[in-house]
């Protein structure tokens, strides 16, 4: 089967790790965190990306971004335990933030838009998933907590195609289906097959012990939503189907897979600190491993950046390293791969991917075949 | 007794978080014992090496009549008496001897096979083989003081942790170092 995905844009956007990124919905926009307590958003040119704004609210690192295609909102949530809303005004020519009440005493984790983009979730070291929505009356977002029986930081959610369910994997060694419905700002739907009825907010709806394989690293619902699949730090993948109670593990030869996206209802692929993408697909009816998908064979070109001499200073800085020796690995990223995000609206075709890493990169890899 | 004012650079390690975030304190719902492992908590310790002994009697047959594949892949199935408890002690010796006669058992040549063997069986096999192999070359732990190294678990020695070494080289070449990944996040020690 002739399936591949080929790295068709790869910038060196910043030389300091990119902890996550997230695009606008027609991706001329990127937000990136550089490992700090900012977002920059940069605008596509013609020769690359350039940085147009810089976000600065936050007083710790910002750990988490997701950006709402359809209102063009930015989300942000960071270790000094606030997230916030950001809007363009458009007068002024700049992002506005609103701060969000998310009412935890430890480091927020990981923020998502629901599909709606009328609420978004934030994951965080309180043991707590804190779902925020607006409050019209009162003009601020607020939210709700989502407590039990989560016994440690929750590292990773992901909103089901309903607007209504929400995974959250935690270091607890668990994975949990949550009803995050919201009766102020939801219409009611089904959320079969994973709930029959009535849903109440924060009921616990499946648990899925990762037994030996660790922590989730991050969570993700099929594009039908009727599967769930986690990556954990025991090098796997892990997929639950709610109808026949049944988890298939696969168990990657590699190292740990931190994050990961459904290609279609039959293929994930998944990235980590190989720092190459790979590929997990369900093959006559069974997971397993594939491939990678980075099939370079030979060093990764380095961004043209400035002269020989600026690069030998960027060897010396980045690498402690004076001379010629190739240490550069035979992958498009040069280190562990942080995030991938989809970059096609059509969650059951996806065409483009895109994949941030330590090494300051992002690249865009476009899918066929599959 | 806490103060905040320290010039110690580490000071904020011995911060109170909770009461400096306000309201004190008030996820005290249990927290997580990451060392917990709950599996064969059905069974008494008792009854944990009862199976332990007759399995180790089932590898030793198979072990005499050469085929080592079986008697790994029997040594290393469920119940295996996980735990820090002092009651299992008995049964844990038992049980880690089962694996480790096996593995020294083979001669050097054949582990490669029997490690792809194991493999083909079930991808997880090779997990808990691993996690019996660290095991191994850690000892019993409880050895006399000062002992560093293999403990007082009955054939574990230098010429064991020799073989314990190849063991380890075939299935990390079969099954990648997700392997060893794998024995780093298991909460089910033994």
């Amino acid at each position: 089967m002739a399936s591949a995905a080929t790295p068709a844009d790869i910038q060196q956007i910043v030389s300091v790790p990119i902890s996550a990124h997230a695009y606008n919905k027609d991706r001329t926009k990127v937000a990136i965190v550089p490992n700090s307590n900012e977002v920059h958003i940069y605008d596509k040119g013609p020769d690359g990306w350039v940085l147009s704004d810089t976000l600065k609210e936050h007083g710790q690192l910002v750990t988490s971004v997701d950006w709402a295609p359809t209102t063009n909102r930015l989300v942000t949530c960071s270790q000094d335990r606030n997230a916030y809303v950001w809007n363009w005004n458009a007068t002024k020519r700049r992002w506005d933030p609103d701060l969000v009440l998310l009412r935890i005493n430890r480091a927020a984790t990981c923020v998502r838009w629901s599909p709606a983009e009328n609420k978004f979730a934030v994951a965080s070291g309180a043991k707590t998933v804190s779902v925020c929505y607006y409050e019209e009356e009162n003009k601020w977002w607020v939210s709700k907590h989502i407590k039990k029986p989560i016994k440690s930081t929750v590292l990773a959610i992901d909103w089901h195609p309903n607007n209504l369910l929400l995974a959250a994997g935690s270091a607890d060694m668990t994975v949990r289906v949550y009803a995050a419905y919201i009766k102020e700002v939801d219409s009611k739907g089904s959320a079969a097959p994973w709930a029959e009825g009535r849903l109440t907010f924060a009921a616990l709806l499946a648990e899925y012990d990762t037994g030996a394989l660790g922590w989730a690293h991050s969570v993700a619902f099929s594009p039908s939503g009727g599967l769930l699949a986690w990556t954990s730090h025991g090098s796997s993948a892990s997929i639950a189907d709610p109808v026949s109670k049944q988890v298939e593990t696969v168990r990657y030869g590699g190292l740990p897979l931190v994050s990961s996206v459904w290609l279609n209802e039959d293929a994930i692929v998944a990235a980590g600190h190989d720092c190459y993408p790979v590929l997990v697909a369900r093959r006559s009816g069974r997971w397993e491993y594939i491939d990678k998908l980075d099939q370079q064979t030979k060093r990764a070109p380095s961004a043209a950046l400035g002269s020989l001499a600026m690069n030998r200073f960027r060897q010396m800085d980045s690498k402690a390293q004076q001379g010629k020796e190739d240490t550069d690995l035979q992958s498009v990223h040069q280190n562990t791969i942080t995030e991938i995000v989809r970059l096609s609206d059509d969650r059951a075709h996806v065409s483009a991917f895109s994949t941030a890493g330590v090494d300051g990169r992002i690249v865009r890899w476009e899918v066929k075949g599959f | 007794m806490s103060t905040t004012t320290s010039a110690s650079p580490n000071s904020y390690r011995k911060l109170d978080v909770d009461n400096v975030a306000g309201g004190g304190g008030d996820d005290d719902d249990g927290g997580f014992d990451a060392g917990a492992a709950d599996a064969a908590a059905s069974l008494s310790p008792r009854e944990l090496e009862q199976t332990a002994n007759s399995r180790l009697g089932d590898v030793r047959g198979l072990i005499t009549r050469g085929n080592v594949a079986a008697a790994i892949a029997l040594a290393v199935e469920e119940p295996l008496p996980y735990g820090e408890r002092p009651d299992l002690k008995a049964a844990k010796d038992l049980a880690i001897s089962a694996v480790i006669e096996p593995l020294t058992a083979t001669k050097t040549a054949d582990i490669p096979n029997v490690v792809k063997q194991l493999h083909q069986q079930n991808p997880e096999l090779l997990d808990r083989l691993m996690k019996f192999v660290y095991r191994g070359m850690a000892g019993s732990g409880v050895g006399p003081a000062g002992v560093v190294g293999p403990g007082n678990i009955t054939g574990v020695t230098g010429q064991t942790a020799a073989a314990l070494l190849n063991w380890h080289a075939a299935i990390v070449e079969v099954g990648g170092v997700g392997t060893i990944a794998r024995v780093l996040t298991d909460r089910k020690i033994l």
